[in-house]
């Protein structure tokens, strides 16, 4: 009894977030599907691992850091953040409640009447505006990209393919530099409505890079947009003993770049939930995000 | 037609030189299919630009067109686990394929470097390595320099200048606040993270219902350190005069067993006992009445330079953990030292306006210390229940030696052994939302002191006096228990929990002043015999109103208080019965994840202890003797504190600002009165204000770009009271400033800095007397820095600068400087230390106390040359960890 009763409440949360979906489905759905993807043939395996820093400057706040991985090989790469999918996971599994009938009340907040949690005990949460949730899986032969991405902590995720390479990229005719001890070439990029510098070193045979950049003949260890909004560089670089495979989670709703952009647009400052003394909480952060998108068109 | 063939020609020309397309496919050895994947780019002969690339298809195939007037032209090859290839083809269209044969090439790697300071949660995580330069030895060194952190003289340790309530190695207390045996143990090079767990609370039963605004520190051991034996021995041997500085060391740590065992041996000045400090908040000792030789206090400078000792110090600490969180503890500690301290003091009070009593002493004391201390403790910490129960014991079998010189020199012969026996048992448990707690401390303490002064000066006594050698006993034995016992619930936002509890104490004084032979049989009034009962009953309800942001706290013990005091030759039965109801507020406010604000009032009333109420008179000390009024002090106080915290782990800027003002009432007024040189203590029934005002704030800020940390501590306090100095009523009011910058910093991986400056300012103001007294202002510079010449050794040169404005004779400026190596071979550490260079003798001190003054010179230790070697040992690594 209770138990549908906090899927009722939880329904109703994720339809308010999750802004214009209605086929929603409670947090256990997701995690499901996660469990699922372990059984599934991998998309591909990778060699090395990557770590960027993410600087993304923002309207609100002064500009934020992230450490952002590239797994990739030869073939196919998986670019993600992985303490914003820890966070997000924390969150999914505090409001899956072990004993729901230990819980005596369920309080939910939106971000119009926000409410900020972080100081009770036991609070998990997972902002917006922190790090990146989505998850871009490239093929390198053919330029084609997955991306994975939701809107959400715990709503449903979203998956669009885009075709994103080849890209025509410029090399430079200027001396190489040093960057982080590898030796560099310089590369300019048009991309969507954004002029884009990058850096790379065919000391590192891979014609990869963050986020959707790929194509240049070595690893890009470095690139900027010119208004410096944007900002990738490598601080770390291991190759890993093994390949290891790289899995796209299964049970994402497919739909086209534009439409996931524009919900995207709209999506709330973030998520926390407090569980004690059977007292569940949901609450969305106070305010609004200030989405600055890398793609204008 | 000429033109159209020329235009052909040049044509035909044109595109041979821009259509060149090589093709061909990429096989690898030895089963010779294609690569996908590889990277293909066309370079000049030079190699310094790029013409064209491409990279395989699944297939293996590659094409590239270019174009270029060169004769020749390279084709790079590379690929991950594949040989890289340069190939040089004439500069036209052709076909080529290439086998690569498999070659595991080890890409250029990057270590990741994760920030110096990370925020999980509540959690903040320090990376030591981060923080450690070579020449830091011990995780004590490192802790120092994290922002945030402050380690103070004693060894305790703040967060956001709040002392923390737990230290845990590997999440479990196994020095129950004795910490500093790990600050000072542990090498740096062991610890992999310092984590910061803010808003701690150590019984996990009580994680949901009760707030904690403290922080705990855990030390993560490196995988290395844990599941091994290590072990570090160090033998030292210096002059003048022959010096010595041993020490052994052993620890081990698995998930289930913990242990760290010391021995520390120096006459170098340095206290051993210093680790066995209890540094937790709530468990100092409680303070019995005690006889004292006349010595004076510490001096500002460090304890090493003017420690005089040969201490023998030997620390056992286990802990065993088993299923169902349960954990035994064991801790043991001996420690051995005779100290020496030689000073000359100057004491000057203001008896009247224009009459100044000085009193200038020579004096030179033996402290002989000879302490034991055990505890065994069962716990048992889940998420639903909470089991403590702790059996400890504290002996000391302590002898004091001294002797003091006025115009004759007096001896003064001091034992003073105590024991004190202790059981504590604690039980938490969670019934649905609700909790019931328990809790019971019984104490026992018992100490017996005996003071022989010869000759005695006081005339009181000498006039009887034949021998003039007088005898001071005194036996002071308590008995006490408290027990409280409480259940709470929650509902909602608000939190309640009522509290019962009810304490019982029982102390007897016994002490006696008489003649060495006793050839004259004192008198009633330098006897006491007082015996003291006191039963407090209580009923404390307490309320907690939480919402996300704001946290109120309320709570009004009301207290029922029963006191019998009976003492026999003056004849005091006294019979006093109170209620108390002691209210106090508690709010705080928290603005945002980084930002906090804190609001505590209170009243309290409380009754005075039985060491005030001696009517027959005491020798404190060889100069003083005390006696009380018949009437019991009993305290009004009335408070306010309020902070701000700010910590921002992200730019490592952390600030904290506290003030705490106090209005305390008393019936009571203590003075001294002197009599021929000598201070009798003694207490008016006189009604009386003071109030004491305590401004502190701290910041500190890490520089990550030159490795740093800055801080600065600056400070105000006041205290306003009244006096009575030989019948007179003064009110007085004393204040201090002190501000002190101090940074650390390695710009250089050669060389590291570190510096602090104090500046102090503390006056005396005497209302209706024209300012008798300057301020007296100090200011401290010390400064250390270190060269690493190679990874191997560290040299390193520090001073220290102090100086005291208001000192008439001697130097109002006193230099220190030490300089010294350490070079690492392999596993053995070799140090050379060349203490106070200058070979500095005294140090002379200024202060004030009520309505006096006192210099003090202190005697040093002078120029001292140690050399030292540490070998650090270890077991080898076991794999069922």
């Amino acid at each position: 009894m209770i138990k549908s009763s906090i899927i009722a409440v939880l329904s109703c949360f994720v339809f308010i977030s999750a802004s214009a979906q209605q086929n929603v489905k409670t947090t256990q759905d997701q995690s499901q599907a996660e469990e699922n993807t372990k059984h599934k043939a991998p998309f591909g395996e990778s060699k090395i691992k990557c770590y960027y820093e993410f600087t993304r400057s923002s309207t609100t706040s002064s500009s934020r850091r992230d450490t952002l991985v590239l797994e990739t090989g030869a073939e196919k790469s998986r670019f993600y953040d992985p303490s914003r999918q820890y966070r997000d996971s924390m969150v999914r599994a505090s409001m899956n409640i072990p004993n729901p009938e230990t819980i005596k009340s369920i309080s939910v907040f939106k971000s119009e009447n926000g409410k900020d949690l972080s100081t009770m005990q036991g609070t998990v949460s997972s902002r917006t505006d922190e790090g990146e949730s989505y998850q871009i899986f490239k093929d390198l032969n053919t330029g084609k990209i997955k991306v994975v991405d939701y809107t959400a902590v715990n709503g449903k995720s979203f998956e669009y393919e885009d075709q994103a390479g080849p890209m025509d990229w410029k090399i430079q005719q200027v001396p190489d530099t040093i960057i982080n001890s590898y030796s560099c070439k310089q590369a300019r990029l048009n991309f969507r409505g954004r002029e884009y510098t990058a850096w790379f070193s065919p000391e590192v045979p891979i014609n990869d890079g963050p986020w959707k950049f790929m194509g240049l003949p070595g690893l890009i260890v470095k690139v900027e947009d010119s208004h410096q909004l944007f900002s990738f560089s490598l601080v770390g670089l291991e190759q890993t003993k093994m390949p290891l495979p790289i899995h796209i989670p299964a049970g994402s709703i497919k739909c086209s770049r534009a439409d996931f952009e524009k919900m995207k647009i709209k999506q709330a400052p973030g998520m926390q939930v407090n569980f004690s003394f059977g007292n569940l909480i949901l609450a969305e952060f106070p305010g609004e995000t200030n989405y600055i998108p890398m793609e204008l068109k | 037609m000429r033109y159209l063939y020329f235009f052909l020609l040049l044509f035909q020309w044109q595109q041979t030189k821009s259509q060149t397309i090589w093709s061909g496919s990429i096989i690898a050895a030895p089963d010779m299919k294609g690569v996908a994947g590889i990277q293909i780019t066309v370079r000049t002969k030079t190699a310094d630009s790029i013409l064209t690339y491409s990279r395989t298809e699944t297939s293996g195939a590659y094409r590239v067109q270019f174009t270029s007037a060169a004769d020749t032209l390279g084709i790079f090859i590379s690929g991950i686990g594949m040989e890289n290839k340069v190939i040089y083809l004439a500069n036209h269209s052709q076909k080529v394929n290439i086998t690569l044969s498999p070659n595991a090439i080890q890409l250029k790697e990057l270590k990741v470097k994760p920030p110096r300071i990370s925020r999980i949660k509540d959690t903040l995580n320090y990376l030591v390595d981060e923080f450690t330069d070579q020449n830091d030895r011990t995780i004590g060194d490192v802790l120092k320099k994290m922002p945030g952190i402050e380690v103070k003289e004693n060894g305790s340790i703040l967060y956001n200048n709040k002392p923390i309530n737990k230290f845990y190695i590997e999440q479990k207390d196994l020095l129950q606040g004795r910490y500093g045996i790990a600050t000072n143990n542990i090498t740096a090079a062991d610890v992999a993270t310092v984590q910061v767990m803010e808003n701690h609370q150590p019984v996990k039963a009580l994680t949901n219902s009760e707030f904690t605004n403290e922080a705990a520190i855990n030390i993560k051991l490196k995988d290395a350190a844990k599941g091994v034996v290590v072990a570090n021995a160090q033998l030292g041997i210096g002059i003048k005069p022959f010096l010595w500085d041993n020490e052994l060391f052993g620890m081990f740590f698995k998930s289930g067993r913990q242990m760290i065992n010391t021995y520390k041996g120096n006459n170098t000045g340095q206290d051993p006992g210093a680790e066995f400090r209890h540094l937790y908040t709530g468990n100092q000792n409680q303070q019995d009445l005690k006889l004292s030789i006349q010595e004076p206090g510490d001096p500002p400078v460090n304890q090493n330079r003017y420690l005089f000792n040969r201490a023998h110090a030997i620390s056992v600490n286990n802990l065993w953990a088993f299923e169902n969180d349960k954990q035994l503890n064991l801790n043991l500690n001996y420690l051995k030292d005779v100290q020496q301290r030689n000073s000359l003091a100057n004491t000057g009070y203001y008896l009247t306006q224009e009459q100044l009593l000085e009193i200038s002493e020579k004096l030179s004391s033996t402290r002989r210390i000879n302490q034991f201390e055990g505890a065994l403790k069962y716990n048992i910490n889940s998420k639903k229940y909470y089991l403590n129960q702790e059996l400890s014991f504290l002996g000391n079998w302590g002898t004091s030696k001294g002797i003091a010189v006025q115009r004759d020199s007096v001896i003064q012969d001091l034992s003073q052994p105590n024991y004190v026996l202790e059981n504590r048992f604690d039980l938490v448990k969670q019934y649905g939302t609700g909790l019931f707690k328990l809790s019971s401390v019984t104490r026992l303490e018992r100490s017996t002191q005996e003071l022989i002064v010869s000759p005695v000066s006081f005339p009181l006594l000498s006039a009887h006096s034949g021998s003039g050698i007088w005898n001071q006993d005194l036996t002071d034995q308590q008995w006490s228990t408290k027990n409280k016992m409480s259940f709470g619930w929650n509902q909602n936002k608000f939190k309640h929990n009522y509290t019962a509890g009810i304490e019982l104490k029982e102390r007897l004084i016994y002490s006696d002043l008489q003649e060495n032979n006793r050839s004259f049989v004192s008198g009633d009034s330098l006897k006491n015999q007082l015996k003291w009962n006191a039963a407090e009953v209580y009923f404390n309800p307490d309320f907690i109103f939480l919402t996300g942001k704001f946290r109120f706290n309320f709570s009004v013990p009301v207290k029922i208080a029963s006191l019998q005091i009976r003492e026999k030759y003056n004849h005091l039965d006294q019979v006093k019965n109170r209620l108390f109801i002691n209210p106090s507020i508690y709010l705080n406010y928290e603005v945002n994840p980084m930002m906090n604000l804190n609001l505590n009032l209170y009243r309290k009333s409380t009754l005075g202890e039985a060491d005030q109420i001696i009517p027959g008179i005491i020798m404190q000390n060889y100069r003083m003797l005390m006696r009380s009024s018949s009437e019991l002090q009993e305290i009004e106080l009335k408070g306010i504190s309020a902070g701000w915290n700010y910590n921002n782990p992200v730019k490592s800027l952390f600030i904290n600002i506290s003030n705490t003002a106090n209005w305390k009432m008393s019936n009571l007024i203590y003075s001294y009165a002197f009599n021929g040189g000598f201070q009798v203590l003694t207490a008016y029934m006189l009604p009386n204000q003071s109030f004491s005002n305590r401004l502190s704030t701290r910041i500190s800020k890490g520089i990550d770009a030159i490795k740093g940390t800055f801080t600065m501590e600056a400070g105000y306090s006041a205290d306003k009271g009244e006096q009575i100095s030989q019948e007179e009523f003064y009110k007085s009011i004393y204040e201090t400033i002190s501000f002190k910058p101090a940074f650390s910093t390695r710009f250089r991986p050669w060389i590291s800095v570190a510096g602090s400056l104090l500046f102090s300012s503390s006056s005396n103001k005497v209302y209706g007397i024209p300012d008798i007294f300057k301020p007296v202002r100090m200011q401290l510079q010390s400064s250390r820095l270190n060269f690493f010449p190679s990874k191997k050794l560290t040299i390193y040169v520090s001073h220290e600068r102090y100086y005291v404005q208001n000192i008439y004779t001697g130097s109002k400026t006193v230099h220190f400087a030490n300089t010294g190596m350490q070079y690492r071979f392999k596993s053995i550490d070799f140090n050379m230390d060349y203490t106070n260079l200058f070979n500095t003798k005294d140090y002379v001190t200024a202060n004030y106390d009520a309505i006096g003054y006192r210099i003090v010179g202190y005697l040093l230790r002078p120029a001292q040359l140690m050399l030292k070697v540490k070998f650090n040992l270890r077991g080898k690594t076991r794999n069922n960890e």
